[in-house]
Formats: C-alpha cells, sequence, structure tokens
C-alpha cells in the first residue's frame, strides 16, 4: 500500500541535512543533568547522503512452519515463531476464562474492517492472524486438546484448578530488551557453555524448568547435546529462548547459535 | 506545596519539571482542547503548569482557554523580538496556568528551522515549573516528531475514526524510525532505517521487526542498540470522542497491535467520552473545565491527569 508520506519522509531525510541531526544532541543539557556524561550523538554529514546501496532483498526473518497445528505453513502477522498462547497473547498458564477473553478481545482487533488494526496490516495478514487464533482457541479450550499440545510443547500441563492471574501481552513477539542481558560467547553456543553460563549465574536447572514449565529432561538433553532426543525444531527454538531468557542471555541470538549446529536436522 | 513528580516511566534523575507533548497525526481530534483542559486541571491540582502551542500556523490554546489572542507569541520569540521565553508567557485566570501562545499571524512558522527549534525547546525545557505542555498540532513533519520524542511523556491521540487511527499509525512508525535513525552511528544503518520508511523498500523490510533482523546481519551490536532505543520509545494513546465501550476497547487493541507488530512498547493512558458540553463551552468561548465541571468529560480529564501523574495506565482487564 503506497504510503505517501512516508516516501516524502524518506526523500525529506535524504535532503536535510542538518535538520536530521538528533535534537537530543544539540539541546542544552538540563540543570539536573548537568553532572551526568552526555549522551553519545551523531551529526549527519552537511552534504546530502549518497544514493542508497542497491542491496539484494533478502528478508532474512525466520518463517519456521509450524506444519503440525493445522497445515499452517504461511506467515502470520507477528513473530513467525508463535506458539497458540503468543497468539492470543496469553501466558501458558492462562486459566480457560482468560483464553476466552483474550480470544474475543483478539478477534474483535483482527476482524474485518476492525478499527484497531487498521492501515496497520495487510487484509492477507489479518485473515493469517485470524485462522490462528481460531485454532488457538479450539485447540487451548478443549481440555484434552490442550493437554496433548502442551505436553508436545514440553510444557507441564496446566492444572485446571490453576487461576494465577496473568498480566495481560505476551512479551515474545517484541524484541527482548532486558537491561541485564550478557554477552554471548563467541562461535556457536554448545550444550556444555549453555550449562557452565547456567552454573555461573547459580541458576538450577530445575528452576528454569518449573519457571518455565519446560520438561527438565528435554533441558538436560540440551545441555547434553542430546541432539537424537531433542524435539523438532520448531518447539526447540521455543525451549531455548526460554532457557537463554531464564540466564538472562539475548534470546534468539542464544537460539540461533546453538541451533546452528543442528545442521539441517529438524 | 508542589510535589515532585514521580513516575516509574521516567528516569529517575528527572523528578522535577516534566515536558508533556500531544501529538496524533490528525487535525480537529481535539489535542488543542485536550492540552488546555489538562493544563487547566494540572493547575488545579496545585502544580506550576505552562502550556506552550507548538502547533505553529495553526495555534488553538487560547481560544480553546477563552482567551483572546494575546499580543505575545511564540513568534515573537522565534523572530528574535524578545529574547526570553518567559517575555511570552501569558497568565491565564487560573493561578498557576500560563500559555505561551502560537504564532498565529506568522507565516512561516509552521517551517522553523532547526536551530530555531532547538532554541525554543531548549527554552522551554528550561522553564522553571512543574509541567510544560505541548500542543503540537496535526501532521508528522520533523518539528513535531522532535518535540515528541524528546518530551518525558509523549501523548498521541486518536478518535475512534479509521483516518485518526491510520494517522496514528502514520506518526507511531514516524516517530519511532526518526528516533532510530537518531541512535544509529553507522552510516550504513542509517541507510537501511532510511530505506525501511519505503514500504516498497528493495530490501523487503516491513515492520520494525524486518528492520532489526536486517540490521542485524550487517551489524548485531548496532541492531541491539537499535532495540533499546524500540524499548525506550513509550508512547501513550488518549482515545478522544470516545462514545462506546468499544471505543474503549479500541486504546487496549492499539497497545496491543503496537506490541505485537511494531515491537512497540506503547500504554493506554486513558479516554474521554465524547460530550456536548466540550464544544457547547467552545462556542461559548469559554473552557468546559470550568463552565461544565459535572461533565462526563470533565470528571475523565480529572481522572487522565491523576493517571499521567502517577504514571498509571490502563491495563486489559484479565
Amino acid at each position: 500500500m503506497v504510503d505517501p508520506d512516508s516516501a516524502r519522509l524518506a526523500s525529506e531525510l535524504a535532503a536535510h541535512g542538518t535538520d536530521a541531526s538528533p535534537l537530543e544532541a544539540v539541546l542544552d543539557p538540563l540543570p539536573e543533568d548537568r553532572e551526568r556524561p552526555p549522551r553519545l550523538t551523531v551529526y549527519p554529514e552537511p552534504d546530502a547522503p549518497p544514493p542508497l546501496a542497491r542491496l539484494e532483498g533478502e528478508l532474512g526473518a525466520e518463517v519456521e512452519p509450524f506444519g503440525a497445528e493445522a497445515g499452517l505453513a504461511d506467515a502470520f502477522g507477528a513473530a513467525p515463531n508463535d506458539t497458540l498462547y503468543e497468539a492470543l497473547g496469553v501466558s501458558p498458564q492462562a486459566s480457560k476464562e482468560q483464553i476466552e477473553k483474550a480470544y474475543r478481545f483478539c478477534l474483535d482487533m483482527y476482524k474485518e474492517g476492525a478499527l484497531a488494526t487498521y492501515s496497520l496490516i495487510e487484509a492477507g495478514d489479518a485473515e493469517a492472524v485470524r485462522r490462528r487464533i481460531s485454532v488457538a482457541h479450539e485447540t487451548l479450550c478443549d481440555p484434552r486438546r490442550r493437554r496433548e499440545y502442551d505436553l508436545g510443547l514440553g510444557l507441564v500441563p496446566t492444572e485446571p484448578t490453576d487461576h494465577r492471574f496473568l498480566a495481560g501481552e505476551s512479551e515474545r513477539t517484541a524484541p527482548s530488551p532486558s537491561s541485564t542481558t550478557a554477552p554471548l560467547p563467541e562461535g556457536p553456543l554448545s550444550g556444555a557453555e549453555l550449562r557452565r553460563i547456567r552454573e555461573s549465574r547459580g541458576v538450577a536447572l530445575r528452576e528454569i524448568a518449573v519457571s518455565s514449565k519446560i520438561g527438565l529432561r528435554f533441558l538436560e538433553y540440551i545441555e547434553e547435546d542430546r541432539f537424537a532426543l531433542l524435539p523438532p525444531a520448531v518447539y526447540l527454538r521455543g525451549f531455548l529462548l526460554e532457557y537463554a531468557r531464564a540466564l538472562g542471555l539475548e534470546p534468539r541470538r542464544a537460539a540461533d547459535s546453538y541451533m546452528s549446529r543442528l545442521g539441517s536436522r529438524g | 506545596m508542589a510535589m515532585p513528580v514521580v513516575s516509574p516511566l521516567l528516569a529517575p534523575a528527572r523528578a522535577r519539571r516534566q515536558v508533556w507533548s500531544l501529538g496524533g497525526g490528525k487535525g480537529g481530534i481535539g489535542k488543542s482542547l485536550l492540552t488546555a483542559s489538562l493544563g487547566w486541571q494540572l493547575a488545579r491540582m496545585g502544580k506550576r503548569v505552562v502550556l506552550v502551542d507548538a502547533d505553529l500556523g495553526g495555534a488553538n490554546l487560547h481560544t480553546c482557554l477563552g482567551l483572546a489572542a494575546p499580543e505575545r507569541t511564540l513568534g515573537d520569540f522565534i523572530q528574535r523580538r524578545v529574547e526570553r521565553i518567559e517575555d511570552v508567557l501569558v497568565e491565564t485566570p487560573v493561578p498557576g496556568l500560563r500559555l505561551v501562545s502560537g504564532a498565529s499571524d506568522f507565516l512561516g512558522a509552521a517551517n522553523i528551522k532547526h536551530p530555531q527549534k532547538v532554541r525554543v525547546l531548549n527554552k522551554v525545557r528550561s522553564l522553571d515549573v512543574d509541567v510544560v505542555l505541548l500542543d503540537l498540532g496535526a501532521g508528522t513533519s520533523f518539528n513535531i516528531i522532535d518535540f515528541f520524542l524528546v518530551s518525558e511523556v509523549s501523548l498521541l491521540t486518536v478518535v475512534p475514526e479509521p483516518t485518526s487511527i491510520e494517522n496514528g499509525y502514520r506518526f507511531i512508525k514516524s516517530a519511532l524510525y526518526r528516533r532510530l535513525r537518531a541512535s544509529a552511528e553507522r552510516e550504513a544503518v542509517r541507510q537501511i532505517i532510511d530505506s525501511a520508511l519505503d514500504p516498497k523498500n528493495p530490501l523487503g523490510i516491513r515492520t520494525p521487526f524486518d528492520l532489526i533482523a536486517r540490521v542485524e546481519k550487517e551489524d548485531p551490536a548496532a541492531a541491539e542498540e537499535l532495540k533499546k532505543e524500540i524499548a525506550g520509545f513509550k508512547p501513550q494513546f488518549i482515545v478522544n470522542q470516545v462514545r462506546s465501550a468499544g471505543d474503549v476497547t479500541v486504546g487496549h487493541q492499539l497497545v496491543s497491535a503496537c506490541l505485537r507488530h511494531l515491537g512497540i512498547r506503547a500504554s493506554y493512558a486513558g479516554y474521554v467520552h465524547y460530550d456536548d458540553t466540550v464544544w457547547q463551552a467552545v462556542r461559548r468561548r469559554k473552557l468546559f473545565m470550568a463552565d461544565a465541571p459535572t461533565s462526563i468529560a470533565a470528571e475523565e480529564i480529572r481522572q487522565l491527569a491523576r493517571g499521567l501523574l502517577k504514571g498509571e495506565s490502563l491495563s486489559l482487564p484479565w
């Protein structure tokens, strides 16, 4: 969809030399800020920037097929690695009531002619999101199917009496900007390396199992590099994201790094 | 008597003055009235407030307050007819509430140059008051977006109509990319961001997620920085002219959509019902807060002001 304002902005950015400089850079420090070190800023070159290099159009975003669930192989609106819980914006511990409310909320948000997502996503993406939400609702509201799904993800199935209140949105679809994110070691991440990091942070494997609801044995397999016993890539990636988060590592990079060692498996 | 304003949304050092700005992209949705009424309410709560009509070329704040067009305006300050911004501050009938009126008579006002903009902002930020409220006016020009980005509280006003929602998303994306571009140190990264502004860019970047993924290939450290910038961008929605429960829910949905599709952690500051008393008061050249204090709109402005001061926002009911 053509957005003339965006195109105009793009050409303005190219043309406006000093007008493109960051404001924070040139503003006087406030009296209360004067002791703080100045923020690092960059001023643009006075000449117009060179024309944009023609880069090959590779998207580079991960799209892993979910295959097993209702044959949905297409991308669906948000981050492609959504679990059904993330598609609804609830946590895996959500009660049935919360799932119902979240379902109605999402349905309303992505229905045809919905106001809140107007102009944000395209019709095809909205359609895909609606399908996904529907699958999520059917699966997670049926106790048997939910249990099977949870087991497939390596989660400990939620007990029917578990009604812990959960804060609204899942944060999975957003980049994880944890202020305690630690840098990853160089090179592909091994299970042994993960274990070393975990132990250096004093985190027991059992703690990660309980908080993430991932079966303890899967976490052990990850640390032991027992590739033959690990679940398919799409689930494994989810485990690795959780594991990395629990240790304060940057989740996507950690998951990519570990999974790069698996070759063509999964 | 004026207590320091503390908000979990702010960096700890800022215990005194806050700059709040109201933008939204679409014109005629009530930003000036919201600015005027919030300012009025904050002053009534004992805060020292300055309203700044930054809607250069379309100034309305004085009209919303029921004041005649002041003699001294922001234009005088920009044109250096006066040197100090204090010299264009206008008292209002409300103690603690002062106004810097827009340069409605200054034809070139909508296109002030960068150094002038910097000068205005410097002076505004150094005013010895509790809250400075900036009415940014319509559109997504750099002036507006830059003012929006340097505020402690960035309020994005929408009404429940597709035109406003469309402009709102345009505004929020423009602001985000501007913020990202300003933080990018390397030319290569800036070029990727510039490219992303064009929806038909050859890199296939459609969302900030795509942008981060693309930058990550070029420069993983830069991608980390961009993620931090995105995380630090926390616009707050106000839904104005609400007429139904569904309209109220739109605010929650906007927050959810921003997170899912843009990776932006917006929040929902509050909503104000469409209320006939508001426009009727405007017609009579009065502010509805004083003229109709028991109206629904006035009550909701009071709630909004309280919530904003405490740094609280509305959350989903489950």
